[in-house]
């Protein structure tokens, strides 16, 4: 340490090095692990890998590999328009540069990156486990929200593969509810169309989105979708688990999309989805959820935990930040991105963009 | 040792300095030590030394608060801890 860094872009040739460095960020194994960077960062539809940067030491001590920050893209819509938005997530630092200033000379090379090309903004949705130190270097603190944690019994939820769940009607819309391994591209790109906007800003979600999620090679999608007797789709939802842990381990289920075209179809799917799912742990956020869906979260026992608004106190909570690169915002039609009331999370209910 | 409102602001500054020392494992720290281009603390070590000072002072941290106005040095923070001491 001490002496002079190299801080570069990340290409698809680095990602071998970026595994053995990394010790247990993903828990994929060699192979799982190179498959998610190349799916999350190479195989994204909106952003390549241009904003990933790495960490090296000095030619003359081998240009070992030191750090990465990744930068993949989330796309979004308001009024019809799209707007591609660079999320800061994945952080390896080798365990000699913990606690030392590269993370944020890495994050500086990417703002800078962002700058260059008239990038104005960069987010994190609580992905990086230095709030408090970003905080003091210029990011913002955009909000943070609630979630509710329905517990279950070891062995609760479905059993068997997810797609033999049997087709059920849901109580409240009288909706035919079916499970699925994979997207219904056509089925869920068509609700989310149908679902009228309110001029805040939300996730655009359409077949291509949906394709390259269900390719995340560290995680198991469990799908639902909700139709007429006619058969016109009327909502869905999706959930997922890390994909290196078993049913019934440690890690959460989280429902991270539940879009529908009524209040009653959105209950119906979240009671479902909260019966069926395997995991002691189901989570889901609760911002803007509609109050037929939290009083089905109530009747199944859920803890709601809200902020409080006190870092020590809203830690495992989700939140956003924002840090602005300095470019000028050229974006006409965003609304400001600082408010979290701009943000439309009705049918997001975890970070269901990647 | 007093109650954290009891104290006075020189108490204060030396709780504080002596509370980052704690946490960065050093004897003591130049009264000009910059949280922010160290990047010494992490995101556990932030929410210890938040603990300690709104259990001590009887304050509470919000997220507005985090800020390199409050957390850069040992004197920011001093003024920021007397500052809340004051609204309570």
């Amino acid at each position: 340490m001490g002496t002079e860094l190299t801080i570069t872009g990340c290409t698809p040739a680095d990602y071998a090095e970026i595994c053995t460095l990394q010790e247990g960020l993903w828990a994929g194994g060699p192979d799982g692990n190179h498959a998610y960077l190349k799916w999350k960062y190479h195989a994204n539809p909106y952003l390549d890998e241009r904003y990933t940067v790495i960490a090296r030491s000095p030619s003359a001590e081998g240009a070992e590999l030191l750090g990465m920050v990744g930068v993949f893209g989330s796309c979004w819509e308001r009024d019809g328009r799209r707007f591609t938005l660079p999320c800061l997530t994945d952080t390896i630092l080798a365990s000699e540069y913990r606690n030392s200033p590269l993370f944020h000379d890495m994050v500086d090379e990417v703002l800078s990156r962002l700058r260059r090309d008239g990038v104005p903004w960069l987010l994190d949705f609580g992905d990086q486990g230095t709030v408090p130190a970003m905080l003091i270097r210029g990011w913002r603190q955009v909000g943070v929200w609630g979630q509710s944690v329905v517990t279950r019994a070891a062995g609760a939820g479905h059993h068997g593969p997810w797609d033999a769940l049997p087709v059920t009607r849901g109580v409240r819309s009288g909706s035919l509810i079916s499970p699925a391994r994979t997207p219904d591209l056509d089925a869920m790109a068509g609700v989310v169309r149908e679902v009228p906007t309110d001029g805040r800003l939300r996730v655009a979600r359409d077949s291509a989105y949906f394709d390259w999620r269900a390719s995340n090679p560290l995680a198991k999608y469990y799908y639902l979708v909700a139709r007429s007797e006619a058969g016109s789709a009327e909502g869905y939802l999706v959930a997922h688990r890390s994909g290196v842990d078993t049913d019934q381990g440690p890690t959460p289920t989280t429902v991270v999309e539940c879009e529908a075209r009524t209040p009653e179809v959105c209950a119906d799917l979240i009671q479902v989805a909260h019966e069926s799912l395997p995991g002691t742990r189901v989570l889901m956020w609760t911002r803007d959820l509609a109050d037929a869906g939290v009083s089905v979260l109530a009747g199944l026992g859920a803890e709601f935990i809200e902020p409080t608004g006190r870092p020590t106190q809203d830690r495992p909570l989700p939140s956003l930040l924002i840090r602005e690169t300095g470019a000028p915002p050229l974006a006409a039609g965003l609304p400001d991105l600082s408010r979290l009331d701009g943000w439309d999370f009705r049918g997001v209910s975890g970070r269901g963009w990647r | 040792m007093k109650d954290g409102l009891a104290l006075t602001d020189s108490e204060v500054l030396d709780y504080v300095h002596t509370l980052l020392c704690d946490l960065l494992l050093r004897e003591s720290l130049p009264a000009d030590y910059d949280l922010k281009d160290s990047g010494a603390l992490n995101s556990i070590m932030f929410l210890e030394l938040f603990v300690r000072l709104e259990t001590q002072f009887g304050i509470h941290i919000t997220g507005a608060d985090v800020n390199q106005d409050n957390f850069r040095t040992v004197d920011s923070i001093t003024r920021f801890v007397r500052a809340k001491r004051a609204d309570v």
